[in-house]
């Protein structure tokens, strides 16, 4: 699994964990499981539950599948978070006033969203333009 | 991994967006709940703080959610079956999640944390059911061949046939009055067609044409005719005594009965069989 991800230490967590079989994975998964009611999760159970069949994985327990869903949910938004961060340090970077405290408005493009998924080893390549 | 879905999604929305073709059913399918993964990764952006977003780093979003979800099913599936089972269980999973790069003590946190958006449910579009008024008669149940959830059998006054029959008129005097009249018109036709191709008599001098009367041969033996019983009544002595060894009552002899005194007497042989024929069919 070629990961070469920014952070040693979520890197190192899962290293330990795997290594650890057993009890340690399993600690955390059952409390997230009660938490991760079908309020709370925005993708419906019917669209996950559709994605796992097509891979072949059909769920016995609904929680199971909330949980598949609140996990992808999380892998986007901690990608958001980042790309955020770098929006932010683009702004300010340039020295821009500090009462306005760059524009409210943050527009996520592809040259945020590109070093963002290069710490988790997606590289996407755009084409600007049509040949 | 990562890299094949990166590449997957940079080909799947280069040849997404030059395309526009129109959309089956099918697709119909695929299409829905892709659209409703924007929608949540839209309002994931939206959570993070983001006023707007480009189009491609949504879709590139998107397509990376979409497959996420996939792989974390193929790898809990192949996971389960490595140990000989066949339904996946959560350890499946969190091995699964561990092997991804994901960080599983944070997932509580986060589950605590996302309580600020919720997207609403898109409304359920009714099938349209026609109304009261307009519905006539029970509809069939469905045969035990058939599912339940499909459509329902149309009404029934769609494809049952009921033939309706005018009851025929059996008033007693409409019947005779009608017997009499067809009786009468047959006559006077047999009559003027005899007179119109046979040697006509006239009672009036100069008048030929006005009143003919059939020309009356007489016969060699005048007296043969009446020893010798017609065809008439030779049928009517078979007809009787066959109904007398039937136990049923034939209701076609019935006028037979009626004394055939009373037909009159100058009506040839062929005419009476005529007369007969037309008889019969009115009972």
């Amino acid at each position: 699994m070629s990961c070469s991800g920014s952070g040693a230490d979520p890197e190192a967590a899962p290293a330990s964990a795997a290594s650890a079989p057993g009890p340690a994975p399993a600690v955390s998964a059952p409390a997230a499981l009660p938490a991760g009611t079908a309020a709370e999760n925005k993708i419906p159970d019917a669209v996950t539950g559709y994605y796992l069949n097509r891979a072949g994985f059909e769920a016995s327990d609904p929680r199971i599948i909330r949980l598949i869903s609140l996990a992808a949910q999380k892998f986007i938004s901690d990608i958001a978070n980042d790309a955020l961060q770098h929006c932010k340090m683009k702004g300010t970077a340039s020295g821009s006033s500090r009462s306005k405290s760059k524009d409210r408005k943050y527009t996520l493009t592809m040259e945020d969203l590109t070093p963002a998924l290069s710490e988790y080893g997606i590289n996407v390549k755009k084409p600007h333009y049509f040949t | 991994m990562a890299d094949a879905a990166a590449t997957a999604g940079a080909a799947g929305s280069g040849t997404r967006s030059g395309s526009k073709q129109s959309t089956n059913p099918a697709d119909n399918y695929h299409l829905a709940r892709r659209r409703t993964l924007q929608v949540v990764v839209s309002s994931l952006l939206t959570e993070a703080g983001f006023e707007s977003a480009e189009k491609a780093s949504v879709e590139t979003l998107t397509e990376m959610l979409q497959s996420y979800i996939s792989e974390i099913g193929r790898s809990a599936k192949s996971y389960c079956e490595h140990t000989a089972r066949t339904q996946p269980t959560l350890s499946d999973i969190v091995v699964t999640l561990v092997e991804m790069g994901f960080n599983v003590d944070t997932l509580p946190a986060y589950a605590k944390r996302s309580q600020r958006m919720v997207i609403t449910a898109p409304p359920v579009t009714n099938q349209p059911v026609t109304p009261k008024a307009l519905t006539a008669g029970q509809n069939r149940p469905h045969p035990p061949h058939i599912p339940s959830h499909f459509p329902e059998f149309p009404d029934p006054h769609t494809y049952i046939k009921t033939p309706t029959y005018r009851e025929p008129v059996s008033d007693y005097q409409v019947l005779r009055e009608k017997a009499a009249s067809q009786r009468r018109d047959v006559e006077r036709a047999l009559t003027r067609f005899m007179a119109k191709t046979g040697e006509t008599q006239s009672l009036f001098k100069d008048d030929v044409s006005t009143f003919p009367l059939i020309a009356a041969r007489p016969f060699t033996i005048p007296y043969l005719t009446a020893l010798l019983p017609s065809e008439l009544e030779m049928q009517q002595m078979e007809e009787t005594d066959s109904s007398e060894q039937d136990e049923q009552t034939d209701t076609e002899n019935l006028p037979l009965h009626i004394s055939p005194g009373w037909r009159p007497v100058a009506l040839r042989k062929a005419e009476e069989l005529v007369i007969l024929r037309f008889w019969f069919g009115l009972c």
